[in-house]
């Protein structure tokens, strides 16, 4: 009797142990880094979303500790057939990733405590999740859905940008016609991304890098590069104020990533290489401490051609030894663990209680699409508004009239495509801009011009346009007009 | 046991009666006494016991080793720091970076300069309204001559009639002009609103000095602040050279070997519509380039497209003209500008690229080379003779930083105090000028308020509309106690004001922490009204001034006829803020806050969207049907009366 | 017998010699012909087929960097380097219509009074001063005089005094000094105290040490007669006051008159040589005084007279009233453009003045070779 009695105490006391070391909190190393890690050797399956043509099947999410071998490694991603762009949270506490739960299931958002229990689903968006990334407050920001291999397939529902509170439903952030494809926050709290559009050439579509505040508000253009790339990924802010990515001609993993930056300074010259001395193909860059970048690049580690962990000072002439190489596995994202400065967080300034905002445009005339050498463009007396009613497919929703001073104020519908034409005297269409941009419910959006040089600062005046009444147009007032085209 | 119980009853039903008695009759006397309908606002305190002797800003507070003004000796050795907050000059020794002596020099020393043997070092007195001399052998006064109405800045120059020295009066918008010896004023030629800054070209024919505000305009015209260039010998007015759209410029130097003249400016847009902050929308840092021979100015942008460098102060250039150094107040961090850069950007620049230049937010990299970080607040800088060292005055950290001006590495610092961050005033003040808060810190509190007042201009804030609310922006001198705030009177306290609203409306961030909002109310508590120029040392009031008073507090107008109690200044303006801190329509749109009168001659423009010039047009323009007090019985006399009563307010 | 004579004759030779020189010497000490101020020898004229903006000049002034100012119908004209430059309501002056002016000459400001509002006139900037918007009196600028730190402005509505330094208003009219009515027509600057020309209420002195107005009027109160002479100003209706070098000088449209300080002395046209009782203007040189009146310009120093008028014929002439001889008339090859003269400049060298059709350039007649001594101003 006794000895039953002390043997239930020790197995009691077992299981009690094991149950508060399961609950405890086992603190991870600083400097720890989390990787995106594939197998050299995979079963080929054909790959219908950019998920599938990045991360193939037993694709994994781990975390190493120093000294970052395999000894020190610990699977975050479970049980899922495939995972990948882990982010950490600014805590370093969390690590944030896709994943796929089976080869035919849709790829979503996980979450891991580090120093904790395993994955756990966070979204279960049709079509899937990708590309997650953080807000200062935690929310997660996304993108859904998954676009597929050829993604400037107007005919797809574009991939937008959600965001998501703990334990809330998901919000669509961005609303223009081409897909997001990846995105990242700032220090000054917006949400960076990469979106593609249709070239104005009409041929190869194009990517570039536009930004928006936490709640979707202030859609703009970040930098336009003279000579777009088809495919651009992994925008990240690195040190010294720049902010790298990852270009490619042909797509989506393919062997000619190149990693090129630009400088918050001045965003819209052209992308410089960032590490000039290595061959392609860079997978990620990501920024870590000391002003260092993680860089996961293939073919650059001896006889290996698996892509392989370097770290590097931001100003590196080379990529020296990987830090990180492995026969049997690609090290495809290296994310450094550790607690840093949040971004700048924002309040939203939406009211939900409207379904329209208003755009305010300082000057219709002032454009970059006139040079000095031309002759003196016509003035602009009225400005169409257009939005995409369903893809491709973009309508009129009415004119309303420039002031003397160039400026138009319009009330428009809030979360839809618009694009504008500006038309002048003789009814001649001055300048088109297609259904980019959009507005979010009591959003007041500003702008200086039509397509006007980036990155001006507006001239100090007080536009006509305020003291007039304020046209009001809605998809309603779109039945009355008669313009229908096919965008 | 019957009467007991009629007693009681009668003793209630009398209790119950005064009650209602006292309640309706206390109802009628605050219905009448605020002209409110509605009051659920009103209470005995809009209008009693209200002492200003109680409030933060009346009582003593800490004072703080901020460094002001900064001279550096002929030979480097030595660099003089002016300590405004404890009416001290202090002299340090540059190699050990220790204070050596202090000099109690009474009326806060503000600007410094020396004379061209490091001899006498002149000290303009802000308080004082006066230039002290100090000899630096002794660090002792020996002389003291008025000048105009809170010198700030002062140089010294040599002319072919002799020593002159020029300083700036921030107060009464003029300049004085002095000779050294005998030290006297020769003349007063007027500047700007505001001058703040004083350099003299290197061949010492020409003077120019910086304005801090823009000139007197109304609510909606564009705003221009200027250079002024005046003749240190004959104290004539050369130029006014006209910045549009400009203005906070607190420093300016001369560029040996070129013909420039370098001011850092806030280029700002008030008249647009905030409907956000990025691209400059609200403000964005500049340097004016003003050429020496014909005047002309161009405006640079010193800002960045994604990060700002707010509210720029003092700037110096190496003595080579080929390094500008420009302190930002808001952005801890000094500028270096390559100037020869610069000049060639400018010589490749066509007229309409170099008009549009100050727009393009990517512009500066083409010649800003770098940003030394520094501590809290750098204002005034100074430069070692051989431009080796760079003296930067980090106001709010008490300490002037060391910086080895060709390397641009710190070298160390000159400790005056400890910071002061056990005062939670001073700690205030650090968010108060503390860009950081703002979106890609773009503009601190202080951006709009220098030194807690007025900027002169009038926003449009972020609304449901867009452009229907431009207002005038106020002074935060003395508003402690004069809750609620904003113009419409929908802010209860400051810490609302202040708060997430304000975030959301201009900041564009999130919201300033709880404790930092604290310390930011406190430091705002702290500020007393604005100086008074016109009241004399002993508190008499001139007879005008007496006139005026007794315009003000009127109850019938000289011809007998009462004053409807609603129309009398002092039911709103009631002493001894000036305000019952009620709302009331005032005939121009709606019911307004009223605010209060104390440093009211200093404030300009006036009523809620800065329509008003100046205080007469508060009733010679917007008060023709005696809304705003009855005032259409007043001849010009009286008028000018009642405004010399309000100036000393 | 011939040390006599030759004594004799060398006395006489002297004395010869004497006579002959004297003239030239006293011409030489002041003016030409023997006269106590300079004879003008000719007019250029400019109006409006010359490029001035309007017909009529209210008021012409040389600055102390030598650039002439004019106050025109329609704004202010500037000559330099021979050619005006025009300052109008574009460049931010309040009113077109200019009819004062007065130099700051410390720091070279210009302040210019109008139809509507005080400007001053910095190097370029102009601020002005309106009775909406400022503690100015009136709108209406009929004369401006700096006097240390205070500019005085003489407007319809009262005199305003405005501190340079704190810039505060003061203002003076019938309600608060002896002043007979606010119609204030002109303002002169003396030593130590202000003279004030009052439409219809004479002369008012204002002493600035002991802050006291004291009026000077007409002893006679008649409008249109002189009955007593020499007793006080001329005329209630003062249209102009000028002061220098001690003197006070009243323009009326009944003549004129000249006050020492002690002594009054009055002219009318009918007996003196005034060219014409309705004076609109007297700007003193030293003891001088050229008077610009309706038909044509007498200078005086009150004892001899020169006139430059327009004849029946057309012609310009020049008449000279010496003390105790007979006019002299002289034709002139050019002549004012207008007789109507509103604003005289003088300085040794030339003297400008405004006219109803446009502006005149005075030159001198060289004095002969030994030295002048005309006051420099």
């Amino acid at each position: 009797m006794k000895a039953d009695r002390i043997a239930q105490i020790r197995c009691f006391a077992v299981v009690l142990l094991l149950l508060v070391g399961a609950g405890c909190d086992r603190p991870v190393p600083s400097g720890s880094l989390v990787l995106t890690k594939a197998p050299a050797s995979v079963a080929m399956h054909p790959a219908t979303d950019v998920l599938d043509a990045r991360y193939p099947v037993g694709s994994r999410v781990v975390l190493r500790e120093a000294p970052f071998d395999a000894r020190h490694e610990r699977i975050l991603s479970g049980e899922l057939v495939a995972a990948g762009s882990p982010v950490v949270s600014y805590n370093g506490q969390r690590v944030f990733f896709v994943g796929k739960a089976a080869a035919a299931s849709d790829w979503q958002i996980y979450e891991t405590l580090l120093a904790g229990w395993g994955p756990r689903v966070l979204t279960s968006m049709p079509g899937g999740a990708m590309s997650p990334t953080l807000l200062p407050n935690g929310n997660l920001v996304f993108i859904s859905p998954v676009p597929k291999v050829n993604a400037a397939k107007a005919s797809q529902r574009p991939s937008a940008l959600f965001v998501q509170s703990t334990g809330g439903q998901p919000r669509q952030l961005t609303f223009g016609s081409g897909p997001v494809l990846d995105s990242t926050v700032l220090s000054d709290g917006r949400i960076l991304f990469v979106a593609m559009q249709s070239s104005s050439s009409g041929s190869t579509p194009e990517c570039a890098l536009y930004t928006i505040n936490n709640d979707g508000t202030e859609i703009t253009a970040f930098s336009e590069q003279k000579n777009p790339v088809p495919l651009m990924e992994q925008p990240r802010q690195i040190s010294d104020g720049r902010v790298a990515f990852v270009v490619s001609e042909a797509g989506p993993s393919a062997p000619d990533g190149l990693a090129e930056f630009v400088r918050m300074a001045r965003p819209c010259q052209d992308g410089s290489l960032l590490l000039s001395y290595v061959k392609p193909h860079v997978l990620s860059v990501q920024p870590a401490g000391d002003n260092n970048l993680l860089v996961c690049a293939e073919g650059q580690a001896g006889n290996s051609t698996l892509p392989a962990v370097f770290r590097i000072s931001s100003s590196a002439t080379t990529l020296g030894s990987p830090l990180l190489a492995d026969s049997k596995w690609g090290f495809q994202e290296a994310v450094e663990v550790s607690a840093h400065p949040p971004p700048m967080g924002r309040l939203s300034t939406l009211d939900f209680t409207k379904h329209t905002g208003k755009i305010l445009c300082l000057d219709a005339n002032f454009t970059r699409d006139v040079s000095d050498k031309d002759p003196p463009a016509p003035a602009a007396t009225r400005v169409r508004v257009t939005a995409e009613i369903s893809p491709g497919i973009a309508q009129a929703l009415g004119e309303v009239p420039v002031q003397a001073d160039g400026s138009f104020l319009v009330e428009v519908p809030a979360d839809t495509p618009l694009g504008f034409e500006v038309i002048g005297q003789d009814g001649r269409i001055l300048r088109r801009q297609p259904t980019l941009v959009w507005v979010r419910p009591g959003e007041n959006r500003s702008c200086i011009g039509c397509h006007e040089p980036p990155n001006r600062a507006p001239h100090n005046h007080r536009p006509l346009a305020v003291n007039a009444p304020v046209p009001c147009l809605s998809l309603e007032t779109a039945k009355l007009a008669k313009a229908k085209f096919k965008q | 046991m019957k009467r007991w119980w009629f007693s009681v009853a009668l003793i209630l039903a009398g209790t119950a009666g005064a009650a209602l008695w006292l309640k309706s009759g206390w109802t009628d006397h605050m219905r009448r006494m605020s002209g409110q309908k509605d009051l659920a606002k009103v209470t005995c305190f809009n209008c009693h016991f209200v002492s200003t002797a109680r409030l933060p800003w009346a009582k003593p507070r800490p004072h703080h080793d901020a460094p002001a003004g900064l001279a550096v000796s002929p030979d480097g050795k030595k660099i003089y720091i002016a300590l405004d907050d404890r009416d001290e000059v202090a002299e340090a020794d540059t190699a050990s970076r220790k204070v050596l002596r202090r000099a109690k020099v009474a009326g806060r020393p503000f600007g410094l300069a020396l004379d061209a043997v490091g001899e006498n070092l002149f000290v303009t007195c802000r308080d004082g309204d006066r230039l002290a001399v100090l000899d630096t052998q002794t660090m002792s006064e020996t002389a003291s001559v008025p000048v105009g109405m809170e010198p700030v800045a002062v140089a010294f120059c040599r002319t072919a009639a002799g020593n002159r020295l020029v300083v700036a009066n921030s107060m009464s918008d003029d300049i004085s002009v002095l000779s050294v010896s005998p030290l006297q004023e020769l003349g007063r030629p007027s500047a700007g609103r505001d001058p703040f800054a004083v350099a003299i070209t290197p061949d010492g024919t020409r003077a120019f000095i910086a304005n801090r505000l823009v000139s007197l305009a109304t609510g909606q015209s564009i705003p221009a602040s200027e250079i002024t260039e005046i003749d240190p010998m004959t104290s004539r007015t050369v130029r006014h050279e006209s910045l549009e759209s400009a203005h906070q410029s607190e420093g300016i130097c001369a560029v040996p070997s070129r013909s420039w003249m370098l001011a850092p400016l806030v280029k700002v847009r008030n008249l647009v519509p905030i409907t956000q902050v990025a691209n400059g929308w609200v403000m964005s840092s500049g340097l004016a380039v003003t050429d020496i021979n014909n005047g002309d100015v161009i405006q640079m942008p010193l800002d960045e497209a994604n990060n700002y460098f707010a509210d720029p102060a003092g700037i110096v250039v190496d003595p080579a003209g080929r390094r500008a150094f420009v302190a930002s107040g808001g952005g801890d961090v000094v500028t270096v500008v390559d100037l020869e850069r610069l000049a060639g950007w400018l010589e490749k620049a066509d007229r309409a690229t170099k008009r549009e230049a100050i727009y393009d937010m990517s512009l500066s990299p083409e010649y800003v080379t770098a940003r030394i970080p520094t501590e809290r607040n750098p204002k005034q800088l100074a430069l070692s003779p051989d431009g080796g060292t760079l003296f930067v005055a980090e106001r709010l950290a008490d300490s002037i930083l060391m910086v080895d001006a060709k390397r641009l590495v710190a070298q160390g610092r000159i400790v005056l105090g400890d910071g002061g961050l056990n005062d939670p005033i001073r700690r205030g003040e650090r968010v108060f000028t503390k860009a950081g808060y703002t979106f890609q810190n773009q503009f601190s509190c202080r951006s709009c308020h220098p030194d807690g007042h007025v900027d002169g201009l009038s926003y449009d804030f972020d609304t449901s509309g867009i452009g229907d609310n431009l207002l005038d922006n106020r002074s935060l001198m003395g508003v402690a106690g004069t809750e609620p705030f904003k113009w419409n009177g929908k802010n209860p306290t400051l810490e609302v004001q202040c708060g997430p609203r304000f975030a959301r409306v201009l900041m564009r961030t999130d919201p300033i922490p709880q404790k930092e909002l604290l310390d930011l109310t406190t430091y705002i508590k702290s500020l007393p009204p604005h100086r008074v120029a016109t009241r004399s040392a002993d508190g008499t009031l001139t007879p005008s001034q007496e006139r005026g008073k007794a315009i003000f507090f009127a109850t019938r107008t000289p011809d007998g006829k009462e004053i409807p109690y609603e129309r009398r200044c002092s039911t709103c303006h009631r002493p001894p803020l000036y305000s019952v801190r009620l709302s009331f329509d005032v005939g121009t749109g709606g019911l307004f806050d009223t605010p209060h009168l104390l440093g009211i001659a200093t404030t300009a423009p006036y009523l809620h969207d800065g329509r008003a010039q100046t205080l007469e047009e508060l009733w010679t323009t917007y008060n023709t049907n005696d809304m705003h007090g009855v005032s259409s019985y007043m001849n010009k006399i009286q008028l000018n009366d009642l405004i010399e009563f309000l100036k000393t307010l | 017998m011939k040390t006599k004579l030759n004594s004799l004759t060398l006395a006489a030779g002297l004395a010869l010699c004497l006579l002959l020189i004297a003239p030239g010497v006293r011409a030489a000490a002041t003016g030409t012909d023997g006269l106590p101020f300079p004879l003008i020898d000719r007019f250029e004229n400019f109006q409006m087929k010359d490029g001035m903006p309007t017909h009529k000049a209210h008021c012409v002034l040389r600055a102390s960097d030598g650039k002439l100012w004019v106050g025109t119908y329609n704004g202010v004209l500037v000559r330099e380097d021979g050619k005006f430059r025009r300052i109008g309501v574009e460049d931010g002056l309040s009113h077109k219509m200019v009819l004062c002016m007065v130099e700051d000459k410390r720091t070279g400001d210009m302040w210019i009074g109008t139809m509507r509002g005080l400007n001053r006139y910095s190097a370029g900037r102009i601020t002005s001063y309106l009775q909406t918007d400022s503690g100015l009196p009136n709108n209406v600028i009929y004369g401006v005089d700096i006097l240390g730190d205070t500019l005085w402005v003489a407007t319809a509505a009262g005199l305003g005094a405005l501190n340079l330094k704190t810039g505060e208003w003061t203002i003076y009219d019938q309600s608060n000094t002896v002043m007979h009515e606010p119609w204030v027509y002109s303002v002169a600057a003396a030593k130590d105290r202000i003279f004030v020309g009052v439409w219809g209420g004479g002369i008012l002195e204002y002493e600035l040490a002991n802050k006291i107005f004291k009026e000077h009027r007409d002893p006679d109160r008649d409008f249109h007669f002189e009955l007593v002479h020499d007793a006080g100003p001329i005329n209630d209706i003062t249209s102009w006051v000028a002061w220098e070098d001690g003197i006070l000088w009243q323009a009326t449209y009944f003549g004129m008159a000249r006050y020492d300080g002690s002594r009054w002395r009055t002219w009318e046209e009918k007996k003196s040589p005034l060219v014409s009782n309705f004076v609109n203007f007297i700007e003193p040189h030293g003891r001088v005084a050229w008077v610009g009146t309706d038909r044509g310009i007498s200078v005086t120093d009150g004892d001899t007279w020169v006139n430059y008028r327009t004849n029946e014929k057309g012609e310009g002439i020049v008449e000279i009233a010496r003390p105790g001889r007979p006019v002299e008339t002289r034709t002139m090859s050019t002549k004012l453009p207008n007789d109507f003269v509103l604003g005289i400049w003088v300085d040794d060298q030339e003297a400008w003045f405004a006219t109803s059709d446009g502006l005149s350039h005075a030159y001198f007649a060289a004095p002969p070779k030994s030295h002048g001594v005309a006051n420099a101003k």
